[in-house]
């Protein structure tokens, strides 16, 4: 015989109506449930009484049919009344090991940074390539007109170094199809200075400051790191990553952003920042390989990054982290060695290396 | 749990109706909610976000259920499916959001005239679902504001900050925070929110014109095109940020509890800014600096200090509460406004 164990909850009873409670108790035996309040007893049937989930050791709340709730301490019998809410059940079982949280700790740990350096980069990539071009354009199209009532106006270049710039351009562009090949925009951006960007929908935007700093040929490179975000989706796939990023850190921060404001709103930033700084390296090695098909060698890569960088302030320490580009010292180490590797190339294919080498 | 045994209903005895101050305790400890807050995050991350509406509810529970006001503990009645279907519903609202504000222009004018039209709904449901599920002594809260209702009282707070270059803010929050706060009751017996505007000026101006200052010498810094030293600059202007928001957190928070009543219950919060810098500070040293794994101790900490802080006193009989049993409230408000990461909490 399997008889349901016994059990006495001794607790206040709120009857739903009065905020003020009574002394109650609730007997279990046989299946048969009693409720003893002062001197009156009351049958209850069993299977409509409902306890609530364990939360650690605090009081448990059994609801009676007619509305009124006992509110008692918890004990292990309670469990054997019908439960409230039957799912939280075996999520309060878990919370009580601590084998259980400390896998938890290592899976939520492996997940995260799973998700962070493979899942997400990779989920990115899928979704950027099904989103034409096109689509968008009209983003790329409504940022530019923004910055062009703001920050840029039309281009003082003479037309000598438009062409020149534009043929380099062409050169690096060579081998794409027509159709793909991005829409070069001059811009006179004094506010801006020396820069270059790719907008969303394949726009590139190279302003005067950035032609009067450089020589043609570094300008011209400079667009080829350009053109590595464009063909490689950088926007629109920082786009989507950002957005990973905030869904997954609202998850794990949740109500953080009571406890403190940066607590919630920096970790994305520092993760933002580091996608950031992978993209620039992809673009940065896809400027060296486009140079190098072109005939340029990436040590041009290397002097114009210099030109640009002198009278910044010098970077470095924690500020690297939240940098959206990577340090300069690891740009220009990589054109060199990418300058180098071109320079080898070269000597391969020059006539003396193609003469037969005598034993 | 002698608060709970035998006496009537934990209750000081013989204050029943008269003036007393009722022990607020928080009974929980950082040790046991890391346990479940990393079960629950662990569970959430495996099932793609949808268990985070389970999470919701057990992180939910364990504050209410550590919270014990005269004796007996609070009761979070919420249940994990229509939050989860309000999840559901905020992610599409989000998800339209996003792809309006980048991808189409006027997708994003039909987007934000829907947010804005959605804006006093969310808050009335949020309200709503809060105090519907929210239990204390077997009586759950209830609010009755109306959509008509809080579209009024934010429009009147939008044209008082609109006409008045923003300083007519603090009495636009005052106004708004009144509608909710006395469309609240407990057994019957409506919230009070005797706040005026004039209160928060001071804290006001100050916390304003320190973000304010900071943020137009970041503004002249880009304008002289010195975009070097920008980054050190704006880590200033996020401490300064940080600071202004916590002082001003510290100060509404006293305020709106000092100026609240339910019935025969008075409130007050000795919060102090100083505090709720250090905490802020502190909080988001020790988040960083673990990865995240101190969040439950910082949500804690901040729960224990304005829990401490807090007194309520009973001035007046407290049956006049009295209980009536309602209807269920749909949760999906309550998760849009949660997604979109208002802060309404009372």
């Amino acid at each position: 015989m399997n008889q349901p164990s016994l059990l006495t909850a001794v607790g206040t009873l709120f009857d739903g109506r009065s905020p003020l409670g009574q002394a109650a108790r609730l007997e279990l035996e046989g299946g048969v449930a009693r409720l003893v309040v002062g001197d009156g007893v009351w049958q209850v049937p069993f299977a409509e009484l409902r306890v609530s989930p364990r939360v650690f050791a605090t009081p448990r709340f059994v609801t009676l049919p007619n509305g009124a709730a006992l509110v008692c301490p918890d004990q292990a019998a309670l469990d054997a009344l019908p439960g409230a809410s039957r799912s939280e059940g075996p999520v309060a079982w878990l919370e009580q090991r601590l084998s259980v949280a400390v896998a938890a700790v290592l899976i939520t740990m492996a997940g995260l940074a799973g998700f962070y350096f493979y899942g997400l980069p990779r989920v990115a990539a899928a979704v950027a390539e099904r989103i034409s071009p096109e689509r968008e354009r009209a983003l790329g199209e409504r940022t530019l007109a923004a910055f062009d009532d703001h920050l840029m106006s039309k281009t003082g270049l003479d037309q000598p170094t438009l062409d020149d710039v534009r043929r380099g351009f062409a050169l690096l562009t060579h081998d794409l199809p027509p159709q793909k090949i991005p829409r070069l925009e001059f811009r006179d951006a004094p506010k801006v200075g020396p820069n270059a960007f790719a907008l969303p929908g394949e726009i590139i935007v190279i302003t005067d400051q950035l032609v009067e700093r450089c020589t043609t040929d570094e300008a011209v490179v400079i667009l080829g790191h350009e053109l590595g975000h464009v063909t490689h989706r950088h926007a629109l796939k920082h786009m989507l990553q950002e957005v990973g990023i905030v869904a997954v850190a609202g998850a794990v921060t949740g109500d953080a952003s009571s406890i403190s404001l940066s607590a919630t709103t920096l970790p994305p930033i520092v993760a933002n920042a580091q996608y950031s700084q992978a993209f620039e390296s992809e673009a940065d090695a896809e400027a060296y390989a486009l140079a190098r098909k072109a005939g340029y060698s990436p040590e041009l890569f290397a002097s114009c990054l210099q030109k640009l960088s002198k009278g910044h302030a010098p970077q470095g320490g924690i500020l690297d982290y939240v940098s959206t580009h990577p340090p300069d010292a690891e740009r220009l180490a990589r054109a060199h060695a990418a300058a180098l590797e071109f320079e080898r190339e070269r000597a391969l294919w020059a006539p003396s290396a193609l003469t037969p080498a005598t034993p | 749990m002698s608060g709970v045994g035998e006496s009537t209903g934990g209750a000081p005895s013989g204050g029943l109706s008269q003036w007393a101050e009722l022990p607020l305790v928080f009974k929980g400890n950082a040790r046991d909610y890391f346990r479940l807050w990393i079960v629950n995050l662990c569970l959430t991350l495996l099932t793609f976000g949808i268990f985070s509406a389970w999470a919701k509810v057990r992180r939910k529970r364990y504050f209410y259920s550590h919270t014990e006001l005269a004796g007996v503990p609070f009761e979070y009645l919420g249940a994990p499916i229509p939050i989860l279907k309000g999840r559901i519903i905020g992610t599409v609202l989000l998800a339209l959001w996003y792809a309006g504000t980048h991808f189409s222009l006027r997708l994003l004018f039909i987007v934000f005239a829907v947010f804005v039209a959605l804006t006093p709904w969310v808050m009335v449901r949020t309200a709503a679902f809060n105090a519907r599920y929210s239990s204390y002594r077997n009586i759950t809260f209830e609010f009755d504001g109306t959509y008509r209702g809080a579209a009024g009282a934010l429009l009147v707070g939008l044209l008082l900050t609109a006409f008045t270059c923003g300083l007519g803010y603090c009495w636009a929050f005052t106004h708004v925070r009144r509608y909710f706060v006395e469309h609240t009751s407990y057994g019957g017996v409506r919230g009070r929110y005797t706040a005026k505007g004039g209160h928060l000026i001071g804290p006001y101006v100050v916390a304003f014109s320190s973000v304010f200052g900071v943020f137009s010498a970041l503004g002249y810094q880009a304008q002289r095109g010195h975009g070097a030293g920008l980054t050190p600059l704006l880590l200033v202007g996020y401490v300064v940020y940080g600071l202004g928001y916590a002082y001003w957190e510290a100060r509404v928070g006293r305020m709106n509890w000092r100026h609240t009543t339910l019935g025969p219950l008075r409130f007050d919060a000795k919060y102090r800014a100083r505090d709720f810098i250090a905490l802020y500070f502190t909080n988001a040293l020790a988040v960083l600096g673990s990865l995240a794994l101190l969040v439950p101790w910082a949500s804690i900490r901040m729960y224990r200090y304005r829990l401490d802080r807090l007194t309520v006193t009973q001035d007046g009989d407290l049956a006049q509460f009295v209980g009536h049993p309602g209807q269920a409230v749909r949760a999906t408000g309550a998760e849009v406004m949660d997604l979109f990461d208002f802060e309404l909490s009372l």
